[in-house]
């Protein structure tokens, strides 16, 4: 333990420590993703597919919560961490400097991700605990089984121009966290081989793209599923 | 060609310090960017004022002495070259040059553009060597390393020391120089051995100096002038990892 503890503190362990919280959250995004779907097929099959997930599979769901819930709180500890020591290395800031690999996605990590926290506390209010800063949740009965309308629920708010834009600048924070996020993941744990790293470098943008521009997709989506109007 | 430079000067480490314009006139364009100071300070030497301090050795590109931030580029505006090997054709007549010092907490500024790499040293001696004699010159191919590891391990090999990658990255991070040492090591039979123990060491050193943390943004390989890759950073992170959870050596040894 004592040597895990070590291993933590040191610049490489919180490197690979951020790096493998990340690779559990950014896998978690295709999964919800992927579930959203669901929606496409209209209230009854959305509804039943938030049941099951809460109630049916709640022995599998509240452990995978716990566990995404410890990862960002890991996630966010380091980030203030890192950031404040790497402030402290340089005090002195150059007058003049260029950059010639960074980019705005990389330089930007910590701000975006703070703009995403802000994002997770809406949306898990919003759409995780019955619809807290919504007006709550409605229920309905199907097959005389009453669930939670979350189909109607997320509707409402995505009938709303305001909540689909500001959710869509949302999913762009994202994207951009997202596109420095996999292949720094990858090669704070080690993986970086001539023959795959390219690949990884693009892959992980392609991910990035899919993984928001599904999400924005499926807002846009149900924006013009009410006529995008309020 | 006639250049102004805005260069920084600071009389000792206590000392603020400050940018001071300076006129370079009649500088030849095959001139090396150090050849260029050297003009520029025997002017001020003949108008009896304290010549720049700067630091060099070589002026062939391989000791790593010469470190300047030099238009906000470690080294300057060319790839894989040290500041002696940057000649002044690569700048515009007329042009204004701003050279600064290395800036990282690890590196504290000892007068105007020379700064205190001693950490880099203490980070060598804290395990970045092969504690084994191994006597005289062995024959050749007496130890056989395939070539692409002796090819790799050279890649590595080539660090000069200089501090560019630190002085480049956003959060002056020594993570390319000690990658270096540790995958330029572990890729050989006589670096294998105590791979182990010399990760350990060394991050455990670099750690306490004060450098800051790799964030990926890879800009210390853009601006080293041995060009060494990134790949050797996911070396020294596989090495420590393995290291650090999987071997019987403790992690702050």
């Amino acid at each position: 333990m004592h040597a895990l503890k070590k291993y933590m503190a040191s610049s490489i362990g919180k490197k690979q420590m951020m790096g493998a919280t990340g690779i559990s959250l950014y896998f978690y995004l295709i999964v919800h993703l992927a579930g959203n779907i669901a929606m496409l097929f209209g209230a009854e099959r959305y509804n039943k597919y938030g049941y099951l997930l809460l109630h049916e599979m709640a022995e599998i769901i509240v452990p995978v919560e716990i566990i995404l819930i410890f990862a960002i709180l890991i996630h966010i500890r380091l980030a203030i961490q890192l950031t404040l020591e790497n402030r402290a290395a340089r005090p002195v800031a150059y007058a003049m400097k260029k950059s010639n690999q960074q980019t705005l996605h990389s330089a930007s990590m910590m701000m975006t991700g703070s703009a995403i926290l802000i994002f997770i506390f809406i949306h898990v209010a919003n759409f995780r605990f019955g619809g807290a800063g919504m007006g709550g949740m409605p229920i309905v009965t199907y097959d005389g089984v009453a669930m939670k309308d979350l189909y109607g629920t997320m509707m409402r708010a995505f009938s709303q121009w305001w909540y689909t834009g500001a959710y869509v600048v949302a999913m762009m924070l994202i994207f951009s966290h997202l596109s420095h996020g996999v292949q720094s993941s990858l090669q704070s744990l080690g993986f970086n081989h001539p023959k795959y790293t390219p690949f990884v470098h693009f892959a992980g943008r392609a991910y990035a793209i899919l993984i928001s521009g599904g999400f924005i997709l499926l807002a846009i989506w149900a924006y013009f599923q009410h006529g995008g109007t309020p | 060609m006639n250049f102004t430079l805005r260069v920084w000067r600071q009389r000792n480490a206590a000392d603020p310090g400050a940018f001071q314009e300076y006129q370079a006139k009649d500088i030849l364009a095959d001139m090396s960017f150090l050849e260029m100071l050297d003009e520029v300070n025997i002017d001020l030497v003949h108008k009896n004022q304290e010549p720049i301090a700067f630091e060099s050795d070589c002026r062939e590109g391989i000791c790593g002495t010469c470190c300047q931030m030099i238009d906000g580029e470690a080294h300057g505006p060319e790839t894989g070259t040290t500041v002696c090997q940057l000649f002044m054709r690569s700048f515009k007549d007329g042009e204004t040059i701003v050279i600064e010092p290395w800036r990282a907490r690890a590196f504290p500024i000892m007068k105007d553009l020379i700064v205190d790499r001693t950490a880099f040293d203490d980070i060598i001696a804290a395990g970045g060597f092969v504690t084994a004699n191994v006597g005289g010159a062995q024959d050749g191919n007496n130890i056989l390393i395939p070539k692409p590891d002796a090819d790799t391990a050279m890649d590595a090999a080539q660090c000069i020391g200089c501090g560019a990658c630190v002085a480049a990255c956003p959060n002056a991070s020594a993570m390319l120089f000690v990658a270096a040492k540790v995958s330029h090591l572990a890729h050989l039979p006589q670096g294998r051995p105590e791979k182990a123990r010399r990760a350990l060491a060394m991050v455990s050193k670099m750690d306490g100096l004060g450098f800051g943390n790799c964030r990926n943004h890879y800009e210390c390989e853009a601006a080293c002038p041995k060009e060494i890759s990134v790949a050797h950073i996911a070396k020294m992170n596989r090495e420590y990892g393995s290291a650090a959870l999987l071997s019987d050596q403790d992690p702050s040894s």
